[in-house]
């Protein structure tokens, strides 16, 4: 049983993989909470998709995929906060705008490479195999970045959520803690990029925390308990990768799928079963 | 808590205010005294809740001024919002949003106090709400929901209290301990402006009454202001007179234009 679970992780290219996905999913899923308290899933799902033609340059062009991405991402981010800015483009309209120009205009720029299902499907779904020392160095420091900030921030961060009213008279501009949230999803997008994709990059922003907000009360609690379920299902997908050897990145999403259903029947209070067995036990003392 | 505060007044002089790309408030000029209680009636779009919002500072002037008594560094502002604009599914307890409260004496970054706690507590404390401070909001009744806001002002320390109908979709219970708290913040001096559809309220509980329709009807005393005229001039054809008494009709408000 030990070297079943030792085996896979002999191996360096597992190793880093391991690391990775580890990080990848406790920072997706704690700024996840934010996206799913805010319900900003869309553009989370929207950002993801509209990296692909900073990827697909910095491809052609041989440098950092993730610095191709980043750059990308910040371009977007702002892009969406340009177009609303003046109030005659709701922002739902111009992500929807943005995300599908971006996504085409890097198709259209991967569609150039001989290669192009393998190279597409990788940035599509992610090749966290794949994962090179130096791409680790850099998802390891942008993880530190994001998970920082949110920490020195909650406060900022839970207010301008919860009561943007309260925090422009508090002198917090939500403004300003919207675009730091905005960077913040530029930079997870980017690091989840070799894990699970642009394509399911969205589902371990928004499934963890899901599950966590069904089994907490309070914010921290929430994002402890969503840290904790984003990095089992990375585990659990890397194992199933390597023994059932299926892609990566969509057996991560799977197992954080499955601990989702687990929450939604099980969950005490909110779970499916017991808001079942409360109805059955007030109907029965009616007719009783 | 036990420091006696101190209120603040104010004067608005031909404040005009768009909302929505139309004119919410339309030259309204008045002057509120340091401790005043004051009722702004008015139907649904009247500007009531874009008035309380201007002098928040929230939303821009298109002409006209706003001035403090003392110049606007003194404001100390708390507002208690409408119902429908909070999330009451927020994981937060009882305690965390009234700590909201103190964030802004806090500054960036910088965690709340043990002071903090401590003024957060007591005014959960006055509200009767300290033994559910740990309560999450989702699991706390309508008026204990209330309540918590109450509370959230209170731990602000306001010179400023704006209450966005408060009386809006909550039982008589927290109508009461609403008003008590009202009463104790007038002992105090706390200037508090409350927006209300209800004439009957306005005239009974509060010294001054402001009846608004995007422009100023009338503003004064109770039984000045509260006539068959300035009704009708106020909520149109949803006042109805019936041997004496005035009656509004808030069942369904024409839509906001």
């Amino acid at each position: 049983m030990i070297h079943w679970l030792t085996d896979p992780f002999t191996l360096a290219f597992m190793q880093r993989a391991l690391v990775a996905a580890l990080l990848v999913g406790v920072v997706c899923s704690v700024l996840g909470c934010y996206i799913v308290l805010r319900s900003m899933a869309f553009l989370g799902d929207a950002l993801a998709h509209a990296i692909l033609p900073g990827v697909a340059l910095a491809y052609i062009a041989g440098f950092s995929l993730l610095l191709g991405a980043l750059i990308a991402a910040l371009v977007v981010a702002f892009g969406i906060g340009l177009i609303t800015r003046g109030g005659t483009i709701r922002e739902d309209t111009a992500i929807g705008i943005l995300f599908a120009a971006a996504l085409s205009l890097g198709i259209v720029m991967i569609s150039t490479i001989q290669t192009y299902a393998t190279d597409l499907t990788h940035i599509l779904f992610g090749d966290v195999l794949g994962v090179g020392p130096h791409d680790l160095e850099l998802t390891a420091g942008l993880a530190v970045v994001v998970l920082a900030t949110v920490l020195l921030l909650y406060k900022e961060f839970l207010v301008v959520s919860f009561d943007p009213l309260l925090a422009r008279i508090s002198g917090v501009s939500p403004g300003l803690v919207r675009a730091v949230m905005l960077v913040l999803l530029a930079l997870t997008i980017v690091i989840s990029l070799q894990t699970v994709g642009v394509g399911l990059v969205a589902a371990m922003l928004v499934t963890p925390a899901a599950t966590a907000s069904l089994l907490t009360k309070r914010l921290p609690a929430m994002m402890a308990v969503s840290a904790v379920i984003g990095a089992l299902s990375s585990l659990i997908g890397l194992f199933a990768s390597y023994y059932l050897n299926v892609a990566s990145g969509a057996a991560i999403v799977l197992a954080a799928t499955a601990f989702f259903v687990l929450a939604f029947v099980f969950a005490p209070r909110r779970g499916l079963l017991w808001r079942g067995a409360r109805g059955l036990l007030a109907s029965s003392a009616q007719h009783g | 808590m036990t420091r006696v505060a101190h209120g603040l007044g104010f004067q608005l002089r031909d404040v005009n205010v768009n909302y929505d790309g139309h004119v919410a408030l339309e030259r309204v000029s008045l002057s509120v005294s340091a401790g005043a209680q004051v009722a702004v009636v008015g139907p649904n779009g009247a500007g009531k809740s874009t008035l309380f919002k201007a002098l928040a500072g929230l939303l821009p002037l298109r002409s006209g001024r706003i001035d403090l008594d003392g110049g606007p560094q003194q404001l100390r502002l708390a507002y208690v919002p409408q119902r429908e604009e909070i999330d009451w599914r927020f994981p937060v307890t009882s305690l965390d949003v009234v700590l909201m409260g103190r964030y802004g004496r806090l500054g960036w970054i910088r965690r709340a106090q043990a002071a903090d706690k401590q003024a957060a507590l007591a005014s959960l404390e006055r509200l009767g709400m300290r033994p559910l401070a740990g309560r999450p909001l989702a699991e706390l009744s309508g008026g204990q929901q209330q309540r918590v806001f109450l509370a959230r002002a209170l731990a602000q320390e306001p010179n400023l209290l704006l209450l966005d109908e408060p009386f809006t979709g909550v039982d008589v219970s927290v109508r009461t301990s609403t008003l008590e708290v009202l009463d104790s913040l007038r002992a105090e001096g706390v200037t508090v402006l409350l927006s209300t559809h209800d004439l009957n309220l306005a005239s009974e509980r509060f010294q001054q009454v402001l009846l608004l329709n995007r422009k100023v009807i009338a503003f004064g005393a109770p039984d000045e202001v509260i006539t068959a005229e300035s009704v009708a001039q106020a909520f149109g054809v949803q006042a109805l007179f019936v041997d004496g008494a005035i009656i509004i009709d808030q069942c369904c408000p024409p839509p906001e234009s």
